[in-house]
């Protein structure tokens, strides 16, 4: 077990192991470091917050029941998005779509879970990876978001945006297309 | 690695334009890329979501963790539109369990293969056909037997409202099994439904009596009495069906109109408290 010397915490990992035994407190104490974040993420892409609520609890009852699936692997906090981002989509598929306002130039609030993206991605600020997606239209940059950076396949980002799935593919060409000229 | 995910950190001005919405997407990606593998900048965040939001995702997280999983009868009471903590309470009542219609259907299998026998074994069924409904009611709210007792107590239902509805509940699926089963007795019609009237007027009476004694002591007197004034029919005429005759009819139908009113008037009262301390 891994115990921070300096305050006496569990590390995420032991906390998920100890929610497979039935741990309480330990579910307590996840929510307590992933529900806050988990909250502002989704919430640049569903701007109703009663949904964003509805989903993170959904997401803590989730790796509550759950906790055993978990690979053991990589970060806690991937594994917690991974289920949030698709928990968020079936409350979408849930509500008729005028009830969602996907919050314009948030569309393209960009993230991911693979780390050798996220090195790169670390440099797009003072880049001219990030001019060049600040300028990709809002459209496009749906669409990267949510296949690239938050790991979604084209069906669950058509869903997402309210966009067929082929939709999806060809913005896709179309937004390499242009960072690959903007970078040229 | 040359690039440390941990290595930088987003500076607390970022944090904060992120939480507020209000960075460039390329910006905004790159936090929230950071924040998966950055512990300290997760709790830098963390401040910016309001404490009461928290706390009431928390509660209905823990909610959802600490309710016992539904029973596959509250499942189909749910799915019938039964509001869930009428369905939690009716799915809790001890004789709604497989184990005691599972226990009623043997009663039942017994009764039916004595019934095989004649007139005589025909009037053990008919004899025991009211008692089953009337053993249900009995255990159906109790101390003894009810694993929600202490729920029961603190639920926002009257007692009379609750022993109503298990009532209704158990009437229904013990009355459901007794009528298949009579549907196999070797009898005319007439006969094989001369249970019906009976099984209504024993369970009334033993509702109406379990206002002042215990269901179970309420039940016991009344099946003894039953039992009692069938076989001395039995008796006293020589006749299998005595028991079950015009006279013996009326008698339950006027046991039952007399309870139905002296619950009612309770009910209008809401004086109704039964008895459930030793």
């Amino acid at each position: 077990m891994t115990v921070d010397a300096m305050t006496g915490e569990r590390s995420d990992p032991d906390l998920v192991a100890a929610l497979a035994d039935g741990d309480r407190s330990a579910l307590a104490e996840l929510h307590a470091r992933h529900a806050p974040w988990l909250i502002l993420r989704l919430s640049r892409r569903c701007a109703d917050p009663n949904v964003v609520d509805e989903v993170v609890q959904d997401t803590f009852v989730a790796v509550w029941k759950g906790a055993h699936r978990w690979k053991g692997d990589g970060e806690v906090a991937a594994w917690v998005w991974g289920i949030g981002i698709r928990r968020l989509l079936d409350a979408l598929r849930r509500r008729p779509r005028a009830e969602l306002v996907l919050t314009g130039a948030d569309e393209a609030a960009l993230g991911l879970a693979e780390s050798a993206e996220e090195r790169v991605l670390l440099g797009v600020e003072y880049g001219e990876l990030g001019p060049a997606l600040d300028r990709l239209s809002p459209e496009l940059r749906a669409v990267v978001q949510a296949t690239v950076l938050d790991g979604l396949t084209s069906r669950e980002a058509g869903r997402l945006l309210g966009i067929p799935s082929g939709t999806v593919k060809t913005r896709m060409m179309r937004a390499k297309a242009q960072l690959r000229e903007a970078l040229a | 690695m040359s690039a440390e995910p941990t290595a930088w950190h987003a500076d607390t001005a970022t944090l904060s334009r992120y939480a507020r919405d209000d960075l460039a997407p390329a910006a905004a990606a790159s936090v929230e890329a950071h924040l998966l593998a950055c512990a300290r900048c997760r709790a830098g965040v963390a401040a910016a979501v309001p404490a009461p939001r928290l706390d009431a995702i928390w509660a209905a997280v823990a909610e959802a963790v600490d309710s016992p999983r539904m029973t596959l009868t509250e499942h189909l009471l749910v799915r019938l539109r039964v509001p869930d903590h009428t369905a939690r309470l009716l799915a809790a009542t001890p004789s709604l369990t497989t184990a005691w219609l599972l226990s009623v259907t043997v009663a039942l299998v017994f009764a039916l293969l004595a019934a095989q026998s004649g007139p005589r074994g025909v009037l053990v069924f008919l004899a025991l056909a009211p008692v089953l409904p009337v053993a249900g009611v009995a255990v159906a709210y109790g101390r003894d037997t009810d694993p929600t007792y202490d729920v029961a107590l603190a639920a926002p239902y009257s007692a009379f409202r609750l022993v109503l509805l298990r009532t209704a509940a158990v009437l229904l699926t013990t009355m459901a099994l007794v009528g298949l089963a009579a549907l196999l007795l070797p009898a005319a019609p007439a006969v094989a439904g001369a249970w019906l009237l009976p099984a209504l007027a024993l369970t009334g009476t033993t509702l109406a009596l379990s206002v002042r004694v215990r269901a179970p002591a309420a039940a016991g007197a009344v099946v003894a009495l039953w039992l009692g004034a069938v076989f001395a029919a039995v008796g006293a005429t020589g006749s299998p069906y005595a028991a079950f005759g015009a006279v013996g009819q009326t008698a339950c139908l006027a046991a039952l109109l007399i309870s139905i009113a002296f619950l009612s008037g309770l009910h209008r009262q809401a004086a109704f408290d039964l008895r459930r301390e030793s």
